[in-house]
């Protein structure tokens, strides 16, 4: 039988699909790939303005995100049973420095994320409770720790899904702040 | 005569290949375990199928390659109590679909739309498959008889 290049065709097809195949196999492998992120952020949307009850007896009747118009402040989703959360309490700390912080705990009993506030620091200027996730859909989280950005006009500025720590206060924080004028 | 049968040998073997390296690496059977309990379900039966279509056609964001429908994750449990409500409040499928698609993308999709981005992944089987037959229509005659060459030789 002759060699006919044709037949080097499939041959090739099949090396490219396998190496594509093994590209993505090994991007998720070695985390250059993260099959967490969706991608996709609320920013530039304006903030669903959710109303909610408050988590401590001492705060307003209602935590109500409408009491903030026409000025910055963060939004800070979190709970006392999410790790990632107690990691970036000094980072939301700091974040308070700038403009104010407010809380929306999720899916938590009030006695631990009183006492979460007790060990952690409270640098939240209100804390709405959000006991059935609902709010945090209506405002586009997707899972906890996430923080928003918020500008007087309602757009938000800056949606961050996981953590904060020193890498995104000095980065995507910081742009924000800048943004806004804020910067430290 | 074996000689002959060994392009398509080849040919059918990496067709296997293919088909099951694409099946572990794009898909998952999972077992069906429907999220869904009893007590989240609306009473008019056709409101339900509306609502259990639209859990299936969505990402439960939280979980591993699940759908909505499917999961009982408490991301998965919010959509759908959200789905149902919004039904409830006479909303369309477009509407419910675009609420979600505002806050988290069309990665919330298990169906990607067709657009810029997702033309290749779109459009690649169909490339592939026009491909394939081309290059099948053209060593086809030769293939089935290769003989001629020899024949003119002799």
């Amino acid at each position: 039988m002759t060699f006919r290049p044709v037949f080097i065709i499939p041959v090739l097809i099949f090396f490219l699909f396998v190496g594509v195949s093994l590209w993505g196999l090994l991007a998720i492998t070695n985390g250059s790939r993260d099959t967490q992120s969706i991608g996709f952020s609320m920013e530039g949307q304006a903030i669903p303005l959710v109303t909610l009850p408050p988590l401590k007896a001492t705060d307003q009747d209602e935590f109500s995100l409408t009491d903030w118009q026409g000025q910055a402040y963060a939004i800070n989703v979190w709970a006392s049973w999410c790790p990632p959360c107690r990691a970036e309490a000094p980072a939301i700390e700091r974040l308070s420095k700038s403009l104010p912080v407010l809380g929306i705990n999720q899916r938590d009993e009030q006695e631990n994320a009183l006492d979460f506030l007790n060990t952690f620091g409270d640098p939240y200027t209100a804390i709405g409770v959000d006991r059935d996730g609902r709010a945090s859909i209506e405002i586009g989280v997707q899972a906890l720790p996430e923080t928003l950005i918020i500008g007087p006009d309602g757009t938000i500025i800056l949606h961050h899904r996981g953590p904060i720590f020193a890498n995104e206060l000095n980065g995507v924080i910081r742009d924000a702040l800048i943004t806004l004028g804020m910067a430290p | 005569m074996t000689h002959r049968l060994i392009p398509q040998t080849l040919i059918a073997l990496m067709v296997v290949l293919m088909v099951s390296l694409s099946g572990s690496m794009f898909s998952v059977n999972p077992p069906p375990a429907y999220g869904i309990l009893p007590e989240e379900q609306l009473t008019n039966p056709a409101d339900e199928a509306r609502a259990r279509a639209l859990a299936n056609e969505l990402r439960c964001l939280t979980c591993q390659n699940q759908t909505v429908d499917d999961s009982n994750s408490d991301f998965a449990i919010t959509i759908r109590s959200i789905i149902r409500e919004q039904i409830t409040n006479g909303k369309s499928d477009d509407d419910i679909l675009n609420y979600l698609r505002q806050r988290y993308g069309d990665y919330i999709l298990f169906s990607p739309p067709f657009n810029r981005l997702t033309m290749v992944l779109w459009l690649a089987p169909v490339i592939l498959l026009l491909l394939g037959l081309g290059i099948t229509i053209w060593t086809r005659p030769r293939l089935a008889n290769p003989t001629n060459d020899r024949k003119t030789k002799g």
